[in-house]
């Protein structure tokens, strides 16, 4: 197979000492930029391009590359830990990551991150070795009116995520559409819901809310001295037991395959693919119901999902120089700067460096999986500051990575209203998981709508006409029926109606 | 406390008094030699990361050598650069705020009065173009359509029924597709992708809209690999990088639509400093290594100075207060 | 997230309310009028907005079908908590108050509010260094009753060592002082 020794020969050079120490540098470095507050692996890449200006082009973007997957388990650490999302990607393992970290189970959560980030990113490197030209020709299906319905999927999963009462649950989530209908709308044009602050037109920034409502709002809620502090994992619960990973492994597959789909699609972030991963699991796992209180699928799932939409979204990337998300847009800009356009011809133009290229997205991902398997027991030391300590800099944090998103004060207003949300919605027993779902897909809902109504001109036929958005459309249905029914059966069977639905 | 603070406090007066004294001085007579005398905050209203920022950290990078100064480049990423434009606005005209301001955004911010802007052209003092970046229109690669008289004609055919993509409602291509409309009678419906012109070129590429129209820069990788013919370029002149592709104003059909990069102080900043400045970014950009790094990032170089700049300004925004109702009653 | 423990709910019903459990009993009907008062904002806020044009909905659509769900859930949540308040026994669903909530104390939860507002007040006037500096004393000498020593030097690390890698190593600024004097200061 032709692909398969010009990969082999890129092993060779992505395998070279100076090769490998750059792709270790990157993991590292994009680690660390990922814990820092605000500064997401996008904007620890354009940072740091100036820097890799002056080298080789292949150690340059293997670089760019390993900080861009190392930031994202970076944010992952500190949504474990200590329940503050670092980027959109990573908010909903905060509900699970952290209650395994209440539990003492933190290195059993960041490990299993690990590995899952691991696998979601070599399946998707794979497929981006066998078969790059079809998928992306399969992302390019997906359209406005498909996406509309495949959002309309995850709005129906919103069913299995809402716990114990549909009401809260549905509370919760219209309050996350109607937070994510703030900003100029994709119709007119016009500034809405903006409160006349120019800093709104974009909508609220959402890394700010999840700070607030996850982080900010946990320690107002356990802010009285008898409530469950996070405590550091002893040293023979750092690795996950055999039934985490067994229990894990399932979770993987479902959130790799996700995540490499979505990846697909350019323009969607890696957060929806991890939402996705999450509410799936939270439909059809086995152990559904402990998700929310510390189930390892909560991990494992989105963790593995966001890390192989990150590596499928070089899919794009190489067969249609298409930058399928911001940090995708920096690293082509580091192709470009080089001298190289990114797109089919590179296969032919510049083989070695392509092939170079995705031998080290192997070996990244695996560099990441031997750095901090190991480093997890230095990552949960953190817990054992005393917690008076902890907290302090934790509220420092949390402030500078607010106004660290857009250099702006209002954004930390934002993260100190939404603690309040956060502190009152664990009071009253409202669930967060719809509102981060809603708030998420909602600017897409109302977009993708529109775009879809314009390309038919006004036609709603559009979503049954095109057969792929049809099938999301019957897949959507069949989960609201599947959740109506089962919920029916429960009813006849005596339970309470607040039972899992 | 204890004395060191206290030591500390005292010489940080001493200094603070020096400074200002400097600084009253350099009031009355900024002799070009005074400036810069401490770090310039370069705003920036788009992420890092994103060709404005790439552009600006390049050119920050060379003026520090060549002004001798610190450039803290700060991005505030809102609102179309609007929340970028206001903190300029509202700065000390002393030099030491600059922001990247780029067209449409400088413009259509002060155009759309729903955005309530605290300010107007003349709040800005331009300092110098860098990037000029003409809008393009492209089809499919079997498409009939191949120069720009054979696009309005297949419009004028089906009026409204062929799709075109822009990048949001008052984007610079929904100007584009109006002005086309005002010169040619030929009508195109547009689809709005706010999200950018990923979203808007992922679903021309998948068949969903018939026409492509975004930035020269962005389609001339697409045109190079064979996935779209470039028609027409919507400019004066031809793009350099295209020789072969007609402009639409030698068609006959007058629209010049461009996006473009450059930078202002707030309004009632010295002339010297404006100058000074203006100077050092055009010896920067003669240089042919600069060119040849903005080049290879997709920015077309095209340098005007303060006075051109500001007349430039002048020009578009006409341009595009003429085009702002017919916009606003197509949205 | 909050529910992680599974109490079913019959065996707190019907026990002894103490003071405590009924501040927290008034919550939930507190924050189920203000859902059907942001849903009646955004029904309100709506009506301006253009609820449908020629190719479909307009940007008021979504907002307004929103702010009629939003009241209509929020009133049957007051009614049901109400009723659950009213008459005890016969609640079918179980009240909020019936379930366990994380422990908070009200003056740590103002305290850290209050802080957190003074602090980013404090950023764009003071500069980053300083305002962090008293913030970080204040949460871990007042707050958390560490000493002196440990503090000051959490807080000289927090404040100045993170200002200075923000801004120097990682060229992210963090705001510096806007009154002159501390300014030219370098703060």
């Amino acid at each position: 197979m032709d692909s398969f020794t010009a990969l082999l020969d890129g092993f060779a050079s992505a395998l070279t000492p100076q090769n490998l120490l750059f792709a270790l540098i990157g993991c590292l470095l994009g680690t660390i930029l990922g814990i820092l507050p605000g500064i997401g692996s996008t904007a620890g890449m354009a940072i740091l391009i100036p820097l890799t200006l002056t080298m080789d082009p292949a150690s340059a973007i293997i670089m760019l590359a390993a900080i861009f997957y190392g930031g994202a388990y970076g944010g992952t650490i500190t949504s474990v830990l200590l329940n503050i999302p670092g980027e959109g990607e990573s908010a909903i393992t905060c509900i699970d990551g952290y209650q395994m970290t209440l539990r003492g189970r933190a290195g059993a959560a960041l490990a299993t991150a690990g590995i899952g980030s691991f696998i979601g990113g070599t399946i998707a490197t794979l497929a981006l070795v066998v078969a790059a030209k079809p998928l992306s020709e399969l992302g390019l299906r997906i359209g406005p009116p498909e996406f509309f319905s495949l959002v309309l999927i995850g709005l129906a999963l919103l069913v299995g995520l809402v716990g114990r009462s549909v009401l809260k649950g549905v509370i919760s989530a219209c309050l996350g559409l109607l937070i994510a209908m703030v900003g100029i709308d994709p119709v007119m044009g016009l500034p809405r819901f903006t409160f006349d602050q120019p800093h709104f037109f974009d909508g609220i920034s959402y890394v700010p809310v999840l700070v607030g409502i996850f982080g900010l709002g946990e320690l107002l809620a356990t802010s009285g001295g008898a409530a469950p502090k996070p405590t550091a994992p002893t040293l023979r619960q750092l690795l996950p037991t055999r039934t985490d990973l067994r229990r894990a492994a399932p979770a993987i597959g479902r959130g790799a395959s996700i995540g490499t789909v979505i990846g697909l699609i350019p323009g969607v972030s890696s957060a929806i693919s991890s939402l996705l991963a999450y509410s799936t699991e939270k439909k059809i796992s086995r152990h559904r119901t402990e998700l929310g209180s510390g189930a390892i699928e909560g991990v494992a799932a989105p963790e593995t999902a966001n890390n192989s939409h990150s590596n499928a979204a070089f899919i794009p990337l190489f067969t249609l120089g298409i930058p399928a998300s911001p940090a995708i847009a920096v690293l082509m800009g580091a192709f470009l700067q080089n001298g190289l356009t990114p797109g089919p011809q590179l296969f032919t133009e510049a083989p070695d460096l392509v092939w170079t290229v995705i031998a080290s997205l192997f070996v990244g991902n695996l560099l990441l999986l031997v750095l901090n398997v190991p480093m997890v027991g230095l990552w949960t030391r953190i817990l054992a500051i005393p917690y008076s300590v902890l907290r302090a800099v934790i509220f420092a944090f949390i402030v500078i990575g607010s106004y660290a998103v857009n250099n702006s004060v209002i954004d930390i207003y934002v993260m100190v209203f939404f603690g309040i949300v956060g502190f009152v919605f664990r009071q009253v027993h409202l669930p967060l998981a719809p509102l981060v779902l809603t708030l998420i897909l909602g600017p897409f809902i109302e977009s993708a709508l529109r775009e879809s109504l314009q390309i038919s001109q006004g036609d709603f036929g559009i979503f049954v006409d095109r057969p792929l958005s049809l099938v999301f459309l019957l897949v959507a249905l069949a989960i609201l029926a599947a959740s109506v029914l089962s919920a029916g059966l429960k009813r006849k069977a005596g339970l309470p109606t607040d039972a899992e639905v | 406390m204890n004395r060191a603070p206290r030591a500390l406090t005292l010489a940080g007066i001493g200094l603070a008094c020096l400074s200002l004294a400097a600084c009253s001085q350099s009031g009355t007579t900024t002799a070009a030699g005074d400036y810069p005398a401490k770090p310039i905050e370069l705003v920036i209203g788009y992420e890092a990361g994103g060709p404005t920022d790439i552009g600006a950290r390049m050119l920050a990078k060379e003026l520090e050598d060549k002004l001798d100064a610190t450039i803290t480049v700060v991005n505030k990423p809102a609102a179309n650069s609007q929340v970028a434009y206001t903190a300029l606005t509202q700065a000390k005209p002393d030099g030491y705020t600059m922001a990247a301001t780029t067209f449409p955004s400088a413009i259509m911010t002060v155009l759309d009065e729903s955005r309530g802007a605290s300010y107007e052209r003349d709040s800005f003092a331009p300092v110098a173009l860098q990037v000029i970046d003409p809008t393009a229109v492209a089809v499919a690669p079997d498409s009939d359509i191949k120069t720009p008289k054979d696009l309005v004609e297949a419009a004028k055919a089906k009026p409204g029924k062929l799709r075109a993509t822009t990048t949001g409602v008052a984007s610079n291509e929904h100007f584009a597709l109006v002005s086309l409309k005002e010169v040619s009678g030929a009508e195109l419906a547009p689809v709005h992708f706010a999200d950018g012109s990923t979203a808007a070129t992922t679903a021309f590429l998948g068949g969903n809209t018939d026409v492509l129209l975004t930035n020269v820069s962005d389609l001339q990788p697409l045109a190079e690999s064979g996935k779209v013919r470039i028609v027409g370029v919507m400019d004066a002149e031809r793009a350099e990088s295209l020789p072969d592709v007609p402009t639409f104003k030698e068609s006959g059909y007058d629209v010049e639509i461009s996006s473009s990069r450059g930078y202002a102080f707030p309004a009632g900043t010295p002339d010297e400093v404006v100058d000074e400045m203006s100077t050092a970014i055009g010896e920067i950009m003669e240089d042919p290594a600069f060119q040849k790094k903005m080049t290879d990032a997709g920015l077309a170089p095209s340098y005007l100075d303060a006075d051109e700049y500001s007349a430039y300004w002048d020009d578009t925004e006409k341009t595009f207060g003429d085009l702002f109702p017919l916009v606003k009653a197509d949205s | 997230m909050s529910d992680n423990t599974h109490i079913p709910a019959a065996t707190a019903e019907g026990g002894p309310a103490t003071a405590d459990d009924r501040r927290q009993s008034v919550l939930p009907l507190v924050v189920a009028a203000l859902v059907v008062a942001i849903g009646a904002a955004a029904f309100i806020g709506s009506r301006s907005l253009g609820y449908w044009d020629d190719l479909g909905p307009g940007p008021g659509f979504f907002p307004l079908w929103l702010g009629v769900l939003l009241v209509v859930l929020g009133l049957v949540w007051f009614g049901q908590e109400l009723r659950a308040r009213l008459r005890p026994g016969l609640a079918s669903k179980p009240a909020a108050d019936e379930e366990e909530t994380p422990d908070y104390s009200l003056p740590s939860v103002l305290a850290i509010l209050v802080s957190l507002c003074v602090l980013a007040a404090c950023l764009v006037p003071v500069g980053y260094q300083v305002s962090m500096l008293v913030f970080l004393l204040f949460h871990l000498l007042v707050i958390g009753r560490r000493g002196l020593l440990q503090s000051l030097v959490i807080a000289v690390v927090g404040s100045f060592g993170v200002f200075y890698a923000f801004t120097r190593l990682l060229t992210v600024p963090l705001p510096v002082s806007s009154i002159p004097i501390l300014r030219d200061l370098g703060l």
